[in-house]
């Protein structure tokens, strides 16, 4: 199937019609009407001042379950709440086996998809590889045009780029990013940032994994360059480390009852970051990292705090 | 890094299962009667169970690689270019040049090259049943890569005169890459790749040095 989208403004009245249209879905569960009283955050993508919600969703691993019924059913219940919710960035890859597919498939069978940010990214060598590569996702999402195209960890990012340009102004594109992930090859994009006409960055960044403080956020902010945070958890590492101990007390000052909600507003309150993009399979769990994307965010001290506490322990 | 989770893996062994049965149970049949070529002992030529392993790479290398895994990884495409590869070096050395004759020697090689084979068999599925794969994706040989890696390591070690290397080397990646796996979505029956791998190498290389010293 395909797809047409209009321009992304995502305001209340955007986000309560696509709930009016999620309720028309067979089978799906109707949208909560917490979420939908407050809505996300929206943060500017510095290259046009449109505004897209602070927390996306990624699919690495979390949603690649390939052809089985039953598994794309319970992960079509995450999309659904994904929405649901008011989210709008969902960043997949061809490298993530059959997560496009599965997104693809969600899309075509949920009504309240109108907020996608749809963003997806080319991997592999050689500009006609790449060419190939992202006409099977614009079939694997039933897109005519993606929000946004990435060249993933800079492979053969210059043929791409070219690629790129010359369908950003045809209009199959709206954004190009360049990705990248934990201190792989920040040189590199550190340089395509300074001489190269790109609309996004993606990179990793979380409580632990602080490099990009560095340089790159400010480098991004400096540029005018929209910055997509992934692993905010650290791939769950976060969890594994920190889960079993207390929130501290001053968590309720920053709108956190969780770990997760936690760690998101760390990552997504530093000011060059436009949206970080946590996965999961699960919708209580998507649920918990939604709500990191509502209320009050932690301001630079309480971001010194937030680092503070978490090496006590 | 692994794009897929333990569950979702297992939800696709346990597909790929339920789509082949009852197969497995001849696939079951064909590892016995593997086993039983390999320790008869006899000096004809081994053309049919070599046949019999040469089909068990293809079958995991198209089926199970190429046509199921694929939707999951897509790196499944090299392995089953590695698995078609070992079926086809496999039919080339021990079907049409019949280039090594299967034979239990009693000797250490002979013993592991049996105990493999036995563990291939039956102990890889018991040890995935007794690690939570439940019975719906027990790895069954012939049709799961693991096991019928570790078959063809025992059935290399059954050769009489010393299995040629290259028939070892793909099998040496295989073992290596399924216990990586293995270790990185908590799979711990397919540990027992690795070092089944290296005994298995050591063993091949050590006959063949007495074979050349032998032959002086
Ligand atoms: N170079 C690149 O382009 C690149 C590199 C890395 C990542 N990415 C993108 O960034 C996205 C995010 O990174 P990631 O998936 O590697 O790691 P991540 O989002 O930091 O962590 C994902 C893990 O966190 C768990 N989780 C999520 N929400 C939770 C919650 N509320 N409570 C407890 N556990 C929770 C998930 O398990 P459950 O399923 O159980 O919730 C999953 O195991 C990727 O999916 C991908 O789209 C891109």
């Amino acid at each position: 199937m395909m797809r047409t989208f209009e321009p992304k403004v995502l305001g209340r009245r955007g986000f309560l019609a696509g709930l009016a249209g999620a309720g028309a879905a067979a089978n799906m569960p109707t949208a909560s009407l917490a979420a939908a009283a407050i809505p996300l955050i929206t943060r500017a993508i510095p290259a046009s001042g449109e505004a897209i919600p602070i927390i996306g969703m990624g699919t690495w691993i979390t949603m690649n379950v390939g052809n089985d019924p039953a598994l794309r059913a319970d992960r079509l219940k995450v999309v659904q709440a994904f929405f649901d919710e008011g989210g709008g960035m969902i960043d997949s890859s061809p490298m993530y086996g059959s997560s496009e597919a599965v997104i693809g498939d969600s899309l075509s069978k949920i009504a309240n998809s109108r907020g996608l940010f749809s963003a997806t990214k080319v991997w592999t060598l050689s500009q006609w590889m790449g060419v190939r590569q992202m006409n099977n996702s614009f079939d694997l999402w039933g897109l005519k045009r993606f929000d946004l195209m990435q060249i993933h960890n800079l492979v053969d990012w210059e043929a791409h780029l070219e690629t790129l340009l010359e369908w950003k102004k045809e209009g199959l594109v709206r954004y190009i990013g360049i990705t990248t992930s934990h201190g792989r090859r920040h040189d590199d994009l550190a340089d395509i940032m300074r001489k190269q006409p790109i609309d996004f960055v993606q990179l990793t960044y979380n409580m632990l994994d602080l490099e990009a403080e560095d340089r790159l956020l400010p480098l991004a902010k400096e540029r005018g360059i929209a910055v997509i945070v992934n692993r905010p958890f650290q791939r769950g590492g976060l969890f594994d480390r920190f889960d079993s101990a207390p929130l501290p007390d001053w968590a309720g000052a920053i709108d956190c009852s969780n770990w997760a909600q936690l760690f998101l507003k760390f990552v997504v309150s530093h000011p060059a970051v436009t949206c970080a993009i946590p996965a999961t399979s699960r919708v209580d769990h998507l649920r918990q990292n939604m709500a990191a994307g509502r209320g009050r965010l932690p301001d630079a001290e309480m971001r010194a705090q937030m680092i503070r506490y978490i090496e006590t322990l | 890094m692994i794009p897929f989770s333990r569950d979702v893996f297992l939800d696709l062994v346990a597909q790929y299962n339920a789509l082949l049965w009852p197969a497995q149970i001849a696939a079951l049949l064909l590892g016995l009667v593997v086993l039983y070529f390999s320790i008869r002992t006899h000096d004809g030529n081994s053309r049919f169970p070599v046949l019999i392993v040469a089909v068990s790479w293809l079958a995991v290398g198209i089926g199970y690689f190429a046509l199921h895994f694929s939707t999951l990884n897509w790196a499944a495409w090299l392995s089953a270019a590695l698995f078609v590869t070992q079926a086809l070096l496999l039919v080339w050395t021990g079907v049409i040049r019949s280039g090594f004759r299967l034979h239990y020697d009693n000797d250490i090689a002979s013993q592991i090259g049996v105990a493999l084979l036995a563990f291939a068999i039956a102990g890889y599925p018991l040890l995935g049943l007794a690690t939570g794969t439940g019975t719906a994706a027990l790895p069954i040989v012939g049709i799961d890569p693991g096991p019928t890696v570790l078959l063809t390591w025992g059935f290399l070690l059954l050769s009489t005169t010393p299995a040629p290397l290259v028939l070892a080397v793909i099998p040496f990646i295989a073992a290596c890459v399924g216990a990586a796996a293995g270790w990185l979505i908590d799979l711990p029956a397919d540990l027992v790749l690795p070092p089944a791998a290296v005994a298995g190498l050591w063993l091949i290389l050590a006959k063949r040095r007495r074979y050349r010293g032998a032959a002086k």
